[in-house]
């Protein structure tokens, strides 16, 4: 069988006639009527194809459409993955201090319940130095020293002031300076040093001549690092006040209690947890909601698609997660029951159970996108399909408007090829009816002609 | 009368040309009747004529019949189009 492409391809040497404007043919033989009928019947024809890829396109069209609706909920339902994610890091969990006066605790990712006993021993000091004397009169260069090390002080401006400034401005990182007037009424301004740590940390200006400007330092001035311990462990020495004691738990030591520790309760809100849940179940229903409009009688355009194996297969592989270990081993010990009709109920209350019995085994569940348990079979499964590039659901939608790009590309070029055979078509045909016309009217007027030749000549022969 | 204008009429015909055999012919007929008015022609000449009057009238009608059975062939071919290329794609999945 031909192609279409062979067939309309075949007339391709347009005929120059007059007699023909647009697609009605205008011939004047006898045979015009019936030649138009053939044209007509050919463009109609040729117009099949074109009629039967726009269905087509029509119909990918809906089904792009629909995928994307598809695409837009289980993008949902991913979201509401990575919010029962969040719900089990650190903006869920609250940290209880028994002595808030003593130190204050904060929570972040990483967090886990328990109960922490921290005992503050010491919390330390900064160094400081101050200028000996009034400042000024001295010419610079001035050097700073921190712990034996030189650090040169550029600056222009040799006042209190501008030294300060100059060391804040190129060593504020390891010091701070600050202008102190101890003189009262009178004047008197001096440079005053503080370690940006604690510890021991020695502290000096000089002059150009290597001069020292400051008071000599003492044990009270030296600084001295902070000292606490956690859980009745040997004692940690820290250069800041703020410590993080375990993964996601930051304690800053406010005041020594030696002989008092201070405990720290870290707990999981349940109130995130479940609305995470419930989010999750409400995300997870829309999308089995709208896979069953593509199946059974009146489905949707992507009925049959393969797509919406891929999409169940993942739904299924959510709502029927379970691990063999531990009391909470399923989304039902979670309050999240699977019904028979693919769609998943939440009950609250189950997940408050089972967090109040066994909130361990509730975080041992859930794991994380990236550790392991639900959330990371949940969150790998949801980006098989949603990952750019690589995700089905995405990849289907690529191809979807890939095929209609395509499939209008086709559209406009049989089109271009219907109506270059419909001119040359048209143009033929008259050129036929022209012709015949002609031969027609002329051959009777010169038979005419010659008939009354033939009896002019009998005449003058009979005279 | 140019004596080698009927064959070149036939052969346009026979050649799809029938714009061309339209002005031929007005040239042929032209020169017909000029010889009828000077009594110039040959006694053969009607007959002649005639003949291919009826000749390129059967040719172009035949010409018209084998451009009406391409169609019906591509109306054919057209029933049994096959959908557009690059089908749905087959997606795997191994979950």
């Amino acid at each position: 069988m031909g192609s279409i492409s062979n067939s309309l391809s075949s007339v391709t040497a347009p005929v120059t006639v007059a007699g023909s404007t647009g697609s009605t043919f205008m011939g004047a033989s006898s045979y015009s009527t019936d030649l138009q009928s053939v044209i007509t019947r050919a463009v109609s024809i040729a117009n099949l194809p074109i009629q039967q890829l726009t269905n087509q396109q029509t119909a990918l069209g809906d089904q792009s459409k629909e995928l994307s609706t598809l695409d837009g909920l289980v993008a949902q339902l991913q979201t509401a993955v990575q919010d029962i994610d969040q719900a089990m890091r650190g903006s869920s969990f609250t940290a209880t201090v028994s002595n808030s006066s003593l130190l204050s605790a904060s929570v972040s990712d990483g967090a886990m319940e328990g109960n922490y006993s921290v005992e503050v021993k010491d919390i330390g000091s900064y160094a400081t130095s101050m200028s000996a004397a009034k400042w000024g009169g001295i010419s610079g260069p001035y050097t700073l020293w921190i712990n034996g090390q030189s650090h040169n002080i550029a600056t222009s401006d040799t006042s209190a002031n501008g030294v300060a400034a100059a060391i804040n401005s190129q060593y504020g990182g390891q010091v701070r300076a600050t202008v102190v007037n101890v003189g009262g009424s009178t004047p008197d301004y001096r440079i005053a040093l503080q370690a940006t740590t604690l510890g021991k940390t020695i502290l000096d200006i000089q002059d150009k001549n290597g001069a020292s400007l400051q008071t000599a330092q003492t044990a009270d001035t030296w600084g001295s690092q902070a000292s606490y311990s956690v859980n009745g462990a040997a004692p940690v020495a820290s250069n800041s006040r703020s410590v993080s004691i375990s993964n996601g738990l930051t304690v800053t030591l406010l005041e020594a209690s030696v002989g008092h520790p201070v405990n720290i309760t870290v707990t999981r809100s349940t109130s995130a947890l479940g609305n995470a849940l419930g989010s999750f179940a409400d995300a997870y229903n829309s999308v089995v909601n709208e896979l069953s409009t593509q199946h059974g009688q009146s489905a949707g355009p992507l009925q049959g698609n393969p797509i919406l194996s891929a999409i169940q297969s993942t739904l299924s592989q959510l709502g029927t997660y379970s691990n063999s270990t531990g009391a909470v081993n399923n989304l039902s010990s979670l309050g999240l029951e699977l019904q028979m009709n693919g769609q998943i109920t939440y009950n609250q209350f189950n997940l408050v159970a089972a967090d109040i019995g066994n909130s361990s085994g509730v975080t041992s569940f859930l794991g994380s996108a990236t550790g392991g348990g639900f959330l990371k079979s949940a969150t790998d499964a949801l980006n098989n399909l949603e990952q750019t590039g690589t995700g089905t659901l995405k990849n289907a939608e690529k191809d979807l408007q890939t095929q209609i790009t395509n499939l209008g590309n086709t559209i406009s070029t049989k089109q271009n090829q219907v109506a270059n055979l419909q001119a040359n078509l048209q143009q033929q045909m008259a050129a036929m009816d022209a012709l015949i016309a002609s031969m027609q009217q002329q051959s009777s007027y010169l038979t005419n002609m010659f008939q009354a030749q033939l009896a002019q000549s009998y005449a003058m022969a009979g005279r | 009368m140019n004596e080698d204008l009927p064959a070149r009429i036939r052969h346009a015909v026979a050649s799809g040309l029938f714009a061309q055999a339209g002005d031929l012919w007005n040239e042929y007929a032209g020169e017909y009747a000029d010889e009828l008015r000077a009594g110039t022609a040959p006694p053969s000449r009607h007959a002649d004529m005639h003949e291919l009057v009826e000749w390129c009238r059967v040719a172009t009608l035949a010409a018209r019949a084998h451009a009406q059975d391409r169609w019906n062939a591509l109306a054919a071919s057209e029933k049994y189009l096959q959908p557009a290329p690059g089908g749905l794609s087959r997606i795997a999945t191994s979950f």
